[in-house]
C-alpha cells in the first residue's frame, strides 16, 4: 500500500467517524429537555455557545460508551471463560506480549488524539474575541450607516454577592437583581466579577459555567439560537456553581429571554421608573420602606431616597416570579394569586432566616462597612416582630414592591 | 536439612518473645503493629466519614428537605470529604505501606522504625483535632478544598476554618515523614538479589506514591502557612480588596490535590496487580508496562492540575494544553487495565472475597476513568463542573476504584496479618452489597449533573426532574452502609480469634511475604532469602527455583536477630506537636495582627514547644542500637 493510498485510507476513516458522530449528534433525542420539566438541564442547549461544548459532549460521549461496552464484553468473556473449573494443574505461565501492549498503549493515544483536536477547536471558538453586534449568515457584523453595529451587543456586569446576582447593563444603565432580560436577535456579552467570594456563573440552557472571582473580570459571549415569539418570553434558569458559603444551594437567578422588539421595549421600560396605578401605594410604601431603614441597603427607581447598593435593586420586583435569589416562588398558583405572593414576600421581609439561612448574619456583615445594623431589628434576632415594626407598615412596603410592574412579568 | 532450619527459626522466635500489652504498642516501632494501628483507627474514621454521607444522602432525599440545617450539612460535606481523603483512604494505603513493604522486599523493618512511629501517631492526632472542632461546635465549613478567600477571617470568623487548617498541617506532615521513610527503605533495605524490577507491584506503586507524598505536599503546606498568616497576622494573600489573588490558593491546592488523588489510587492499584495473578494462577501481564504506566501516571499528575480550574478563566492557551495532559493521563490507564484483564485471560480464576474486589476495582475504576475524559474536555467541563457529574465520576473512582482495592487487600492480607481467615460468605455478602450498592448510589449522579444539579447544595429545587434519581442515590447508601456492616462484622470477629488458622500461604501466592509464618515473627526473616526472579516464592513451590522459604534455604539460622528497641519518644514527639497547634486555635482566626494576642500565644506554645524541643533532643540521644 503506498503512502498516499494510506492518506486516502485515513481521510475516509476520519470523515466516516466524523460524520457517524455528527449523525449521531442530531439522531440522539435530547436528553431531559427542558420543556419536560428539566429546566436546569444541559443537554438542551439554546446558544451558540452552549451547541458547541454539546457537540462535543454528544461525540466523546459515543466514543467513551463504544470503549465502556467493549472493555465490558472483554472483561465479561474473560471472567467466564476463565473461571476455575477444577482443572489440575497451573494454566500457562504468560509474562506478557510486547505487540499486544504495545498496541493497546497506541489506541488509546489514537482516541486521545481525535478527542483533543475538535476540543481544543472549541476552546478556541469558545473564547473568541466577543462580537461587537448581530451577524449575517456570511459572518459579518451587519453595520448601520452611521458606521456602528445594527444590533450591539448587549454588555451584562454580572456580580456575585453572598447569596444574590446583581446586573447591570452596561450600556443601558439599568441595574437588576437577581432576575434579567436577554435579547434573541444579537450577541449578550457577560463580565463576570465578585465583590464577596468566588462564585460561578451558570445558565446550563445557555452553555457552561465561568466562575465570578473577586478582583478579576471573566467573560462569556453568546447567542441565542432559539427563535422567540413576540409576547411569549422563554424563561431560562440559573444557578451558582461555586461552593460561597452557608446559603450557596440557595442562590438562583432568572433569565428572561426576549425577541428583539420585545427587549427593546424592555429596556426602555426598565429605564424609567415603575408607575403606580394608585399614588398612595408608592406614598405610604415609601415612608414605610424609609423607616425600616430599607433605603440604607436597597435602590428602587423613581425614589429618590433609596440609593443603597449593599442589597439587591428592587426596582420592578412585581416582574419578578422568585424571591430569595430563585427560591421561593411567590405564584405557584399563578399571576391571579395575589395573596400568595404577598404572604411570601411577607415572610421574605419579617423572617428572612426562615427561607434563607444565613441570610441576616450576612446582610449584617455588609452593613458592617458602613457601621449600621438592620435598623427595624431592634433586637437583632433577624426577626422583625410586631413590637418592632408595625404590620401594617410591612403590608404598605408589600404593596409598593407588588405594585412595580413593567410589561415584562416572569409568568 | 529442613527440619534443622525450622528448629533454628523457632529457636530465634523464643529468643525474641514478642512484648504484648497496651504499653508494648504505645511504644512500638514494629512496622506490623503500626500497620495495624493504621488499619484499625483508618478503618474507624472510615466508620465516621461514612456516617457523615450518610448524613448528606438523608438530606438529599427530598427536594428543599429541611432534616439538617445548612450550616450543619456543609459541616458534612466539608468532614465527610477531608475525613475520606485524610483520614480513611490515605491511612488505609499507610497500613499497606507499613505492613508489606518491608515483608515484600525482604527486610526486617522499615529504615526509620522510631520516625514511622511518629508519623502514625502524628496521623491520629491530627485526625483526632481535626474532628475535636465538632465539640467546639466548629466543625470546618469551607469545603476539603478549602478554596480562599471565603476561608479567609472576613467570610469564615470562627475556629471552624483553623481546626481544618492546622489539622491539615500536622497530616501533611505526618505524611511526609511516612514519605521519605518509605523511598529510604525501599532504595536501601532490599533483600540480596531483590533488583528495582523484581519489586512487587504494590511495592513499585507505592514507591510512586512516596514521591508524589514527599513533592506535592509541600505545595498544600506552604498554600496552608499563607492562609495561616491571612487569618492571624493580617498578610494578604488571598484577600482581592487589598491586592491578594484567591487563585493564588487555587493552583497551590490543584498542584497538591490532584497528584493526592493518584495518591489515593495507585496503592489500590498495587494491590489489585498483586490479587488477580493470584487467583488467575498466572503472572502479572507485562509487568514493566504497569509499573512504567504507574511511574507515567505520578509523572504526568503533576501537570493536570488546571483541570480543576477550567471554569475560572485561565484561557484558551491554558485551557489547551492542560486539556492534552489530563486525556494523555487515559493512556497508561488504559494500559493498566488491559494489562489486569489479560492477566485473567487464560488464567484459572478463581472468585474468592479478594478478588471479587480487585475485579470489581478494574470494573467500576473503568467506568471513573471513561466520565474523567469526558470533563478533560474543556467545553464539557464547563457544563459538568460542580454538578453531580463530577460527583458521580470521583465516587466512581475513589469508592469504585480505591475503596474495592483497599478492600480487596484487606481481605486478602488480613490471613497474613493476624494469621487467621475472614469468613468467605460474610465477604462475598459484604462484597454484593458493596456492588449494588455502589452503583445505585453514583450512577445516577451522573444523569442529576447532566439535569444541572450542582455539588454542595443543601437544598435541590423541586419541580427540576432530581427527585427520583435523588432518591435512588439515598437508598444506595443505606446499602454501601449495611456493605461496611457486614465487613466489620468480619474483621471483628477476625480480630476476637474466629476463623481458621491460615497457615503460611493460604492463597498459593507468589512473593515473599507468604514465605514466612502468618501472622510474621517480628524480626519477618530470620535467614534473608536471596531473591531470583520477580515471583521467588513462586519459583520455589512450582518451578523448582532457588529456595526463599525460611524452611527451605541451606543452612543454620541466626540464633539471635537483633531488631530495634521499642521508644516511647515518638508518641511524646506528637503529643507535645499536637498539642502546639491545640494552644494556636484560641487566638486564631482575627484576620489582623494583634501585638498583646500574638505575645500570649507566645507564652503558651513557647512551653510547649520547648517541651518538644526537649523529646527531639531525648529522642537523637536515644540508644537505638538494634539488640
Amino acid at each position: 500500500m503506498s503512502t498516499s493510498s494510506v492518506h486516502a485510507w485515513l481521510r475516509r476513516a476520519m470523515a466516516v467517524v466524523a460524520a457517524a458522530s455528527l449523525a449521531g449528534c442530531d439522531a440522539l433525542p435530547t436528553l431531559w429537555p427542558a420543556k419536560d420539566g428539566y429546566p436546569y438541564t444541559t443537554t438542551d442547549p439554546i446558544s451558540d455557545f452552549g451547541l458547541l461544548s454539546q457537540h462535543i459532549y454528544v461525540t466523546i460521549t459515543v466514543v467513551v460508551c463504544v470503549v465502556f461496552v467493549l472493555v465490558t464484553i472483554l472483561l465479561a468473556v474473560t471472567l467466564i471463560k476463565f473461571a476455575d473449573r477444577g482443572t489440575p494443574g497451573n494454566p500457562e505461565q504468560v509474562h506478557g506480549n510486547i505487540a499486544m501492549e504495545i498496541g493497546w498503549t497506541i489506541a488509546p493515544i489514537g482516541i486521545v488524539l481525535f478527542l483533543i483536536v475538535p476540543t481544543i477547536r472549541t476552546i478556541f471558538l469558545q473564547q473568541d474575541a466577543a462580537p461587537i453586534g448581530a451577524k449575517d449568515e456570511n459572518g459579518q457584523v451587519l453595520m448601520g450607516e452611521d458606521g456602528k453595529p445594527l444590533r450591539p451587543a448587549v454588555e451584562i456586569k454580572v456580580i456575585g454577592r453572598r447569596w444574590w446576582w446583581q446586573f447591570e447593563y452596561v450600556n443601558e444603565g439599568i441595574a437588576t437583581s437577581n432576575q434579567f432580560a436577554i435579547p434573541d436577535d444579537r450577541p449578550v456579552s457577560l463580565f463576570l466579577t465578585s465583590d464577596t467570594v468566588i462564585h460561578s456563573f451558570w445558565a446550563p440552557r445557555i452553555g457552561g459555567k465561568r466562575d465570578a472571582i473577586p478582583g478579576r473580570v471573566n467573560r462569556i459571549w453568546f447567542n441565542l439560537t432559539e427563535d422567540i415569539a413576540q409576547g411569549q418570553p422563554d424563561h431560562i434558569r440559573g444557578e451558582c456553581a461555586e461552593y460561597c458559603g452557608e446559603a450557596h444551594s440557595l442562590m438562583r437567578f432568572e433569565i428572561l429571554g426576549l425577541d428583539g422588539a420585545d427587549f427593546d421595549k424592555w429596556v426602555s421600560e426598565y429605564k424609567g421608573a415603575p408607575t403606580f396605578a394608585d399614588a398612595s401605594i408608592k406614598q405610604k410604601g415609601e415612608e414605610a420602606f424609609s423607616a425600616a431603614g430599607c433605603t440604607g441597603c436597597h435602590s428602587i427607581s423613581g425614589f429618590a431616597g433609596a440609593k443603597g447598593t449593599q442589597g439587591p435593586n428592587l426596582t420592578f420586583l412585581g416582574d419578578r416570579r422568585f424571591l430569595a435569589a430563585g427560591i421561593k416562588d411567590m405564584y405557584p398558583n399563578g399571576r391571579a394569586d395575589q395573596a400568595t405572593a404577598r404572604a411570601v414576600l411577607t415572610q421574605w421581609i419579617t423572617n428572612p432566616n426562615s427561607i434563607k439561612p444565613g441570610t441576616t448574619k450576612s446582610a449584617n456583615a455588609s452593613r458592617a462597612l458602613d457601621g449600621m445594623n438592620i435598623p427595624a431589628d431592634a433586637n437583632g434576632d433577624g426577626i422583625l416582630s410586631p413590637e418592632e415594626f408595625a404590620p401594617e407598615k410591612v403590608d404598605a412596603i408589600v404593596s409598593y414592591l407588588l405594585s412595580q410592574t413593567s410589561s415584562f412579568p416572569l409568568q | 536439612m529442613s527440619t534443622a532450619a525450622t528448629h533454628v527459626a523457632t529457636h530465634a522466635h523464643v529468643e525474641h518473645e514478642e512484648e504484648t500489652g497496651l504499653w508494648s504498642w504505645i511504644t512500638t516501632v514494629d512496622h506490623k503493629r503500626i500497620g495495624k494501628l493504621y488499619l484499625i483507627s483508618s478503618l474507624l474514621f472510615f466508620a465516621l466519614g461514612g456516617l457523615e454521607a450518610l448524613m448528606i444522602r438523608m438530606q438529599l432525599f427530598r427536594p428543599e428537605n429541611n432534616f439538617i440545617s445548612a450550616q450543619f450539612y456543609n459541616e458534612m460535606f466539608t468532614m465527610h470529604a477531608t475525613t475520606m481523603v485524610f483520614l480513611a483512604i490515605m491511612p488505609l494505603s499507610a497500613a499497606f505501606f507499613n505492613f508489606l513493604i518491608p515483608l515484600q522486599i525482604g527486610a526486617r523493618d522499615v529504615a526509620f522504625p522510631r520516625m514511622n512511629a511518629l508519623s502514625f501517631w502524628l496521623f491520629l492526632f491530627g485526625g483526632l483535632f481535626i474532628n475535636s472542632s465538632f465539640l467546639f461546635h466548629a466543625a470546618p465549613d469551607g469545603g476539603w478544598f478549602g478554596y480562599a478567600n471565603l476561608t479567609g477571617s472576613k467570610y469564615s470568623p470562627g475556629h471552624s476554618i483553623d481546626f481544618w487548617m492546622l489539622g491539615l498541617a500536622i497530616l501533611g506532615n505526618s505524611s511526609m515523614m511516612a514519605g521519605f521513610n518509605f523511598i529510604t527503605t525501599i532504595l536501601n533495605l532490599r533483600a540480596p538479589g531483590m533488583t528495582l524490577f523484581r519489586m512487587p507491584i504494590f511495592t513499585w506503586m507505592s514507591f510512586v506514591v512516596q514521591f508524589l507524598v514527599v513533592m506535592s505536599f509541600p505545595m498544600i503546606t506552604v498554600g496552608l502557612i499563607l492562609l495561616i498568616f491571612d487569618r492571624n497576622y493580617g498578610t494578604n494573600f488571598y484577600f482581592p480588596p487589598n491586592g491578594g489573588d484567591p487563585l493564588l490558593w487555587q493552583h497551590l491546592f490543584w498542584l497538591f490535590g490532584h497528584p493526592e488523588v493518584y495518591i489515593l489510587i495507585l496503592p489500590a492499584m498495587g494491590i489489585v496487580s498483586e490479587v488477580l495473578p493470584v487467583f488467575a494462577r498466572k503472572p502479572l501481564f507485562g509487568a514493566p508496562f504497569v509499573i512504567f504506566s504507574g511511574i507515567m501516571i505520578g509523572f504526568v499528575g503533576f501537570g493536570v492540575w488546571s483541570h480543576h480550574m477550567f471554569t475560572v478563566g485561565l484561557g484558551p492557551v491554558a485551557d489547551s494544553a492542560f486539556a492534552t495532559t489530563t486525556m494523555l493521563i487515559a493512556v497508561p490507564t488504559a494500559v493498566k487495565i488491559f494489562n489486569w484483564i489479560f492477566t485473567m485471560w487464560g488464567g484459572k480464576i478463581s472468585f474468592k472475597t479478594p478478588n471479587l474486589f480487585a475485579i470489581t476495582f478494574v470494573f467500576l475504576f473503568t467506568i471513573g476513568g471513561l466520565s474523567g475524559v469526558m470533563h478533560a474536555s474543556p467545553p464539557i467541563d464547563l457544563q459538568q463542573q460542580d454538578s453531580y457529574f463530577i460527583v458521580a465520576h470521583f465516587h466512581y473512582v475513589l469508592v469504585g476504584g480505591a475503596l474495592m482495592g483497599l478492600f480487596s487487600g484487606i481481605y486478602f492480607y488480613w490471613p497474613k496479618m493476624f494469621g487467621r481467615m475472614l469468613n468467605e460468605r460474610l465477604g462475598q455478602i459484604s462484597w454484593a452489597l458493596f456492588f449494588i450498592g455502589i452503583n445505585v448510589t453514583f450512577f445516577p449522579m451522573h444523569f442529576l449533573g447532566a439535569m444541572g444539579m450542582i455539588r454542595r447544595s443543601w437544598q435541590y429545587p423541586a419541580g427540576a426532574g432530581l427527585d427520583m434519581y435523588n432518591q435512588m442515590a439515598t437508598v444506595g447508601a443505606f446499602f454501601i452502609f449495611f456493605a461496611v456492616l457486614v465487613s466489620f462484622i468480619n474483621f471483628a470477629r477476625g480480630l476476637m480469634g474466629h476463623g481458621e488458622l491460615a497457615g503460611d500461604d493460604p492463597w498459593d501466592a507468589a512473593t515473599l511475604e507468604w514465605s514466612i509464618p502468618s501472622p510474621p515473627p517480628h524480626y519477618n526473616f530470620a535467614k534473608l532469602p536471596t531473591v531470583h526472579s520477580d515471583r521467588p516464592f513462586w519459583d520455589e513451590k512450582h518451578e523448582g527455583g532457588p529456595a526463599v522459604s525460611q524452611a527451605k534455604i541451606a543452612g543454620p539460622g541466626p540464633h539471635h536477630v537483633a531488631m530495634p528497641p521499642s521508644s516511647y519518644w515518638p508518641i511524646l514527639v506528637a503529643v507535645f506537636q499536637g498539642l502546639v497547634f491545640v494552644a494556636f486555635i484560641p487566638g486564631s482566626g482575627s484576620g489582623a495582627f494583634n501585638y498583646d494576642a500574638f505575645l500570649k500565644q507566645v507564652m503558651i506554645q513557647g512551653p510547649i514547644a520547648l517541651g518538644m524541643l526537649f523529646c527531639i533532643l531525648a529522642w537523637v540521644r536515644e540508644d537505638d542500637t538494634p539488640r
